[in-house]
C-alpha cells in the first residue's frame, strides 16, 4: 500500500468477495451522499484475516427526494433492505436513529449496516475519512487512529482489539500519534 | 486456575500471530498479503452466506 497523500491511499491488494460486495455498493452510494466505512471491514481492508457479515457504513443525512433516489438505485442493482420492506419506513427508521441493513437479493449475508451520522464523532468520521483507491474501484473509510481508538476504548470485545492491534502494526510509520492519544482521552 | 490461566496463555498467543500477520501485511507487497487473506476471507464468508429463504 502506498499513501498518495495524506487522504489517499492506493492499496494494490487482489479483492476479495468483501472487497467486491464493498465496492459495488458504495458505488452506488457515492452518487448521492457523503459517507464513511468503519469498524471491522477497515481493518480486514487491511489485511486482517477475518472475514465479517456487516459492513458499517455511517452516512450524511440526505433529503427524503435524495434518499428515494438511492433506494431506487439499490433496487435496481439487485440489492434490498434485509429488515425493512417499504421505503418509507426504512427512512423513518434511519430518521429515528436506527440502522438499516442492505444486501444483494436471495442474500442476508454480507450486508451493509447503514445509518445517518448522529453524533460529533460520527460527523467527525465523515469530515476526516481516507479515500482507498483499489484496482476495482475508490471507496472511503474511517482515518486509522479513530479507528484503534474506538475499538480500544468502546468496544473493547477481543476481535476488536485484535482489529485495533493490526492497524497499529500495519500502520506503525504512518500513524499520527497525537491525534491517537487525543481520540483514546475522549473515548475513556 | 488454570482454565483461566489457559484463557490469558491463549490470548496473549492470539495477539502474538495477530501483530506477525500484521507485520507480514506491512513489509509484504500487497499481492503478496492479499492472495493469502483472499483464500481465510472468502471460505469464511461462503460458509456464513445463507440463502434468503423467504
Amino acid at each position: 500500500m502506498e499513501f498518495i497523500d495524506k487522504k489517499t491511499i492506493k492499496l494494490d491488494k487482489i479483492p476479495t468477495l468483501l472487497d467486491e460486495f464493498v465496492v459495488d455498493f458504495t458505488k452506488m452510494l457515492q452518487k448521492h451522499a457523503k459517507y464513511v466505512i468503519v469498524s471491522g471491514y477497515v481493518s480486514i481492508l487491511f489485511g486482517r484475516s477475518r472475514a465479517t457479515e456487516d459492513i458499517d457504513i455511517i452516512v450524511e443525512k440526505i433529503s427524503k427526494n435524495k434518499f428515494y433516489d438511492f433506494y431506487s438505485d439499490l433496487q435496481k442493482n439487485g440489492y434490498w433492505c434485509v429488515n425493512i420492506e417499504n421505503r418509507d419506513e426504512t427512512l423513518r427508521m434511519l430518521l429515528d436513529g436506527f440502522a438499516v441493513r442492505f444486501a444483494k437479493k436471495q442474500n442476508i449475508i454480507p450486508n451493509v449496516e447503514f445509518k445517518f451520522a448522529k453524533n460529533s464523532v460520527e460527523k467527525n468520521a465523515i469530515r476526516t475519512g481516507l479515500d482507498v483507491i483499489m484496482p476495482t474501484g475508490k471507496i472511503r473509510i474511517s482515518n486509522i487512529e479513530l479507528q484503534i481508538a474506538y475499538k480500544e476504548k468502546v468496544l473493547k470485545s477481543d476481535k476488536d482489539l485484535e482489529d485495533a492491534r493490526h492497524l497499529e502494526t500495519v500502520f506503525k510509520d504512518r500513524i499520527n500519534n497525537k491525534l491517537l492519544e487525543k481520540y483514546r482521552e475522549m473515548f475513556e | 486456575m488454570n482454565i483461566w490461566f489457559d484463557k490469558i496463555k491463549n490470548r496473549k498467543e492470539r495477539i502474538k500471530f495477530v501483530e506477525l500477520w500484521a507485520e507480514y501485511v506491512r513489509t509484504h507487497s500487497d499481492i503478496e498479503w492479499s492472495k493469502q487473506q483472499k483464500i481465510v476471507v472468502d471460505s469464511q464468508l461462503k460458509s456464513l452466506i445463507t440463502p434468503n429463504k423467504k
